[in-house]
C-alpha cells in the first residue's frame, strides 16, 4: 500500500516535469536536428530516462538543468552515429536537416535562428539560445550550464550587442 | 545567408511557440512508462514521409487553388451574362437551380422563383437598352423564362405584371421574326408544274411527277 502510495507521488512528479519541461526539451532537439521526427524521439529518450533515474531512488535537485544535460548528451550521441564530424562541432554548431520530414516552414524558422545566432562566438551561442529562444532567466541558465549567472549576464550583454551589430550590417 | 533584425525576431517568436501536440504528450508518456516495465511501446514512431509526397502535396494545393479560382471566375462571370452569352446557359441551367436547392420551403422557392422572373425581364431590358435582341438571345430567355413559369402556381403566372412584360417581349419578337422568315419565303406556287415535266410526261407516257 505504502509502496505504491510512492509509486503515484512519483509518477505525479515526473509528469510535472514532463509537463514543464516536455516543450522546451523539444524545441532544443528540434532546434539542433532540424528534424520533428529525431525530435520527438530524442524528447522521448530524454524523459525515459529521467523517469528511470527517479524510479531507481535517485533525488534530482536540479531537475531543469539535469533534464537539459540528458538531452544534450543524447544530441551529442545522435550526431556521433550519424555525421563522422567532432565532437567540437557537435556540442557548438547548428546543424543542417537531415531528412524530409520536417515542414518547410519550421526548417525556415529554424535556419533563421540558426542564422543568427551561429554568426556569433561559440560561448555566446547557447547562453543566447537560451535566452532569447527560450525565454529562461539568468538563474536557470546558468543552473543548466553550471556556470556562475554573473558569467551568463556579461555573455547575454556581450552575444546582444553582437547580434544587433549583426543586424545593423545586414 | 544574412538576416535582418525582424526576420530574426520573427523566427524567434514562431519558433518559442512550437510544442508537442496534447496526444504527443500523452502517446510519449504511455510509451516512456511502458518502455520503462520492459514493454515496447513505439507509440510516437511515425512513418518518415517521402519527400515527393511533400512535393505532391504542394501541387495538389497548386490544382485545388487554380479548379477554384477557375470555378469562381466562371461562377461570377455567368452570373453577369446576358441570354445570347457563352455562359448563360451555366448561369440559367446551373447556378440558377443550385440556389433553388438551398430554398426549403414552397413559399421561400416561389419568392425566389418570382426573383428569377424580374431577372429575366431584367436581362431583356439590358439587352433592349443595348440596341438589339438577337433570335438565339430570345429562344434562350424564353426557355428559362419557361422553365420557371412550369414551376410557379398558375395564380402566380396569370395576371403577373413581370410574365406579361416577358411574354410581350417574347411576342414582339415572336412577329419580327417570323416577318423575317416570311421574307425569305419563295414567291412560286409550290402547286406550279414546270413546263418541262409536263412535256416529258405527255411524250413518254411516264408518270414523271408522281401524281
Amino acid at each position: 500500500m505504502e509502496a505504491h502510495r510512492q509509486h503515484n507521488e512519483l509518477k505525479e512528479e515526473f509528469e510535472g516535469l514532463f509537463s514543464n519541461f516536455s516543450d522546451v526539451v523539444y524545441r532544443l532537439c528540434l532546434y539542433k536536428t532540424g528534424s520533428v521526427v529525431k525530435a520527438e524521439e530524442l524528447t522521448q529518450e530524454t524523459f525515459l530516462r529521467v523517469w528511470k533515474s527517479m524510479a531507481s531512488g535517485k533525488t534530482l535537485e536540479r531537475p531543469k538543468s539535469y533534464i537539459y544535460q540528458i538531452a544534450r548528451n543524447l544530441i551529442v550521441d545522435y550526431y556521433k552515429e550519424n555525421k563522422p564530424i567532432s565532437l567540437d562541432q557537435l556540442s557548438e554548431e547548428g546543424f543542417e536537416p537531415t531528412d524530409g520530414s520536417t515542414s518547410p516552414e519550421t526548417l525556415a524558422e529554424v535556419s533563421m535562428i540558426k542564422n543568427g545566432i551561429n554568426s556569433l562566438e561559440k560561448d555566446y551561442r547557447e547562453v543566447i539560445y537560451l535566452k532569447f529562444v527560450e525565454g529562461l532567466s539568468v538563474k536557470e541558465i546558468a543552473s543548466i550550464l553550471g556556470v556562475s549567472e554573473n558569467l551568463v549576464s556579461v555573455r547575454i550583454n556581450r552575444g546582444k550587442k553582437k547580434l544587433d551589430d549583426l543586424f545593423k550590417r545586414t | 545567408m544574412k538576416i535582418t533584425q525582424q526576420q530574426f525576431d520573427r523566427a524567434q517568436q514562431i519558433f518559442h511557440k512550437r510544442s508537442l501536440s496534447v496526444g504527443q504528450k500523452k502517446a510519449m508518456l504511455a510509451s516512456v512508462y511502458g518502455d520503462s516495465l520492459g514493454i515496447s511501446s513505439p507509440v510516437i514512431k511515425r512513418a518518415m514521409p517521402s519527400p515527393y509526397w511533400s512535393l505532391f502535396q504542394h501541387k495538389t494545393l497548386v490544382g485545388f487553388a487554380t479548379l477554384f479560382v477557375f470555378i469562381l471566375g466562371t461562377t461570377y462571370a455567368s452570373a453577369q451574362s446576358l441570354p445570347g452569352d457563352v455562359l448563360y446557359g451555366v448561369k440559367v441551367r446551373v447556378l440558377e437551380p443550385a440556389v433553388s436547392l438551398f430554398k426549403f420551403s414552397s413559399e421561400s422557392k416561389i419568392e425566389y422563383n418570382r426573383s428569377l422572373l424580374e431577372k429575366r425581364a431584367g436581362e431583356l431590358r439590358a439587352l433592349e437598352a443595348e440596341g438589339s435582341i438577337s433570335e438565339k438571345a430570345s429562344l434562350e430567355s424564353a426557355a428559362a423564362t419557361r422553365r420557371i413559369i412550369e414551376t410557379l402556381e398558375p395564380s402566380d403566372v396569370i395576371d403577373n405584371p413581370i410574365v406579361e412584360e416577358l411574354l410581350d417581349v417574347q411576342i414582339d419578337l415572336d412577329l419580327e421574326t417570323e416577318a423575317e422568315v416570311e421574307e425569305f419565303v419563295p414567291t412560286s406556287d409550290p402547286l406550279d408544274i414546270p413546263q418541262e415535266s409536263v412535256e416529258l410526261e405527255a411524250e413518254s407516257g411516264v408518270d414523271v411527277l408522281g401524281l
